[in-house]
């Protein structure tokens, strides 16, 4: 995790509100550099543009869904390896077979503390 | 056996049948039905009244949907979390002039109210699900309200009723007690 200093970290949501509340834990947790989209189309455009280090995203946005954002960012020759961890109060059974077929790197259920981001960041990386 | 739940879809499908049904009715036999669902039309609209009663900026002008309502509820709760955030940053702020021990106490109770700020999305999205279904409803029951409505129902069972006008259950017409037979009652009640 400590190459997230100086690679950015992208979160995606579609409320500012959340954006600004996930970025405030990543510095909780040390990780200061973070870029921010507010859908998933936004999302892709940035990815491609830039280097990221890890991406987190919502599901539900308007435009492109995060599951979208995942999948597109699988089907990308230049993005498929990049760790992304989904975000969501949708923790339907259903919903977690789909992000996992699609490749998702882990998944976190809303509401969720520092630590459980910590954590889960911690496993994408040691994994991957 | 416990019953599954119906989707919405599926409401929809049994609402189309049950006005089919009840075209085939006498309006005798029709108004009541027509004049419970009325009601449950009427409570809708009610509760989405109350709701805009308590809006806190009143210089807005009504909202027309439960869609305004809903938005209006995310957008206030979000200016109240975004308002505790600058606060905690603020705090943050200050703490990087204190000594380390206070700091870190700090650190750990700004990211314990960043952690409970999260109350703002969820509820926001367990409200936008709660009212859309809410709104399907008014439309559905006001549908078959619309569609009970079309034909030879008698005028007055589709008249608007107020709570108190179920308290006894739908009359039959020819059975009701006209406005004499309420009066007598009530003053053989002592009221």
């Amino acid at each position: 995790m400590a190459f997230l200093k100086t690679t950015p970290v992208l979160i995606v949501d579609d409320y500012n509100t959340m954006l600004r509340l996930i970025r405030n834990l990543l510095q909780q947790i040390g990780i200061e550099n973070v870029d921010d989209a507010t859908n998933g189309e936004e999302a892709l455009a940035k990815l491609n543009a830039g280097r990221y280090g890890l991406c987190i995203s919502d599901w539900n946005m308007p435009v492109m869904s995060g599951l979208d954002l995942l999948r597109q960012v699988r089907a990308s020759e230049k993005l498929r390896r990049l760790p992304f961890i989904l975000v969501t109060a949708e923790s339907k059974t259903e919903n977690v077979i789909a992000a996992s077929k699609a490749g998702v790197s882990n998944y976190i259920v809303k509401p969720f503390n520092a630590e459980t981001l910590r954590t889960k960041i911690d496993k994408v990386f040691a994994t991957a | 056996m416990t019953a599954q739940p119906l989707h919405l879809h599926e409401a929809e499908d049994y609402l189309g049948r049950v006005i089919a049904v009840l075209h085939t009715m006498s309006p005798e036999r029709k108004g009541p039905l027509v004049a419970v669902l009325d009601f449950l039309l009427g409570h809708i609209q009610r509760t989405r009244s109350d709701l805009n009663a308590l809006r806190t900026d009143a210089q807005q002008p009504p909202l027309s949907n439960t869609v305004d309502e809903l938005e209006e509820i995310v957008r206030e709760t979000a200016s109240a979390t975004n308002k505790i955030m600058d606060a905690t940053e603020a705090i943050e702020r200050i703490a990087a002039g204190v000594p380390a021990e206070t700091r870190d106490a700090l650190r750990v109770e700004a990211t314990r109210i960043y952690e409970a700020s999260a109350f703002q999305d969820i509820t926001g999205q367990r409200i936008a699900k709660a009212v859309r279904s809410l709104q399907q409803m008014e439309d559905q029951i006001g549908a078959l309200v619309r569609g009970c409505c079309d034909d030879a129902a008698p005028a007055d069972a589709c008249l608007p009723l107020d709570a108190d006008d179920l308290m006894n259950g739908p009359q039959l017409a020819g059975q009701a007690n006209s406005q004499d037979d309420i009066d007598k009652l009530l003053a053989s009640l002592g009221a």
